[in-house]
């Protein structure tokens, strides 16, 4: 089987908000998330998982997640975990996803 | 695909897009736990389909990594625009500093005031300490620019390469450096001139000013020749040292 492509609708912002979502729950490895990702949206969203780590690296750099070396079931893993500035933008993120998505539900309706 | 080939087809992709050995060995890191885990609880090793193609996503680590620093963000700002007052800039400073610093000590050995050393008459000897200083002052701000931009690049993460039309311009600007010598003869007690970053030289003495320009463009090669083995070796070892 080949390899799988990256969905682009995973590339707009959606996994940024799923990320911060996810480890504002809790602190979690990029195995995790990725299994997370796909329990909670009952394997909706197809992507190549090591598409999750680009995006985990930036926001990182942006200072919205940190990571740092944690046990993991007797192994050494990197764990990230979310910052006020993540949750700050997670919560912006949140607002701005619902007007989105309120503005295609009205367009849907008939406006 | 093994969880070998694929991660060593990802570092190999990382680090000759130039990105640092630190970085790839972390982000290798990640991948194969990350792979470990899927094999550990789901069964299944197929890098390739799960993780998608090594090369692809190499390229989005890359475009991330780069975003991170101005540097990686503006390429042609860093390494075509900026050289030349980079390079104008560090000319200056060895040139104060060695006239501040050499020329004292040269004037002591040589046992004449500042002034008599340089308004007075030329011999050999003199003439051996010029071309010398002349020579170091062509050759050290190449090498220190050269330097300063393969460490920007790296912190850029662009492959070393990306230094070379930088260095051409280096090549241009310090072959302009003028140099002067009036041999002594008769009365004429000959004189020498030094002027760093004039277009004048290559009319007015174009078979000095080209030799001057074959010593830069050779310190330039050398330390080309230099990188590129350092950079082959270094990448051939981080491959076989990342897990």
């Amino acid at each position: 089987m080949g390899a799988r492509k990256t969905n682009p609708d995973f590339t707009n912002g959606v996994p940024e908000l799923l990320i911060l979502q996810i480890l504002s729950r809790q602190s979690l490895h990029g195995y995790a998330i990725v299994a997370r990702i796909r329990e909670i949206t009952d394997e909706a969203l197809q992507f190549g998982e090591g598409s999750i780590y680009p995006i985990l690296h930036r926001l990182e750099s942006d200072g919205k997640i940190v990571a740092s070396e944690a046990e993991v079931n007797g192994r050494n893993r990197m764990v990230y975990r979310i910052t006020k500035p993540g949750v700050a933008q997670l919560e912006a993120s949140i607002q701005n996803w619902n007007r989105i998505c309120s503005a295609i539900q009205l367009a849907l309706s008939g406006g | 695909m093994t969880l070998d080939t694929w991660t060593t087809r990802l570092s190999r992709s990382l680090l000759v897009n130039g990105l640092p050995r630190e970085y790839v060995c972390r982000t290798t890191r990640e991948m194969a736990d990350h792979l470990e885990d899927m094999r550990d609880s789901e069964g299944d090793d197929d890098a390739s389909r799960r993780l998608g193609d090594p090369d692809t996503l190499a390229q989005m680590l890359t475009h991330g990594f780069r975003r991170q620093s101005l540097f990686g963000r503006h390429p042609f700002l860093t390494f075509w625009l900026s050289p030349i007052p980079i390079a104008t800039f560090l000319a200056h400073i060895v040139y104060l500093f060695t006239i501040e610093l050499i020329m004292p000590v040269v004037v002591r050995l040589y046992g004449e005031s500042e002034v008599a050393f340089v308004s007075g008459s030329l011999d050999a000897t003199k003439v051996v300490l010029v071309l010398a200083m002349h020579l170091w002052l062509q050759a050290i701000p190449v090498l220190l620019t050269m330097r300063l931009y393969r460490i920007i690049a790296s912190r850029a993460a662009r492959p070393w390469t990306s230094i070379i039309p930088a260095m051409i311009l280096f090549l241009l600007y310090f072959s302009m450096t003028k140099f002067e010598l009036t041999w002594p003869s008769g009365t004429n007690p000959g004189n020498y001139r030094i002027d760093i970053g004039t277009v004048s030289g290559f009319s007015s003495q174009p078979v000095t000013q080209g030799l001057q320009a074959l010593f830069v463009a050779l310190v330039c090669i050398l330390w080309l020749y230099r990188v590129a083995g350092e950079q082959s070796s270094e990448r051939e070892s981080a491959v076989t040292a990342i897990p």
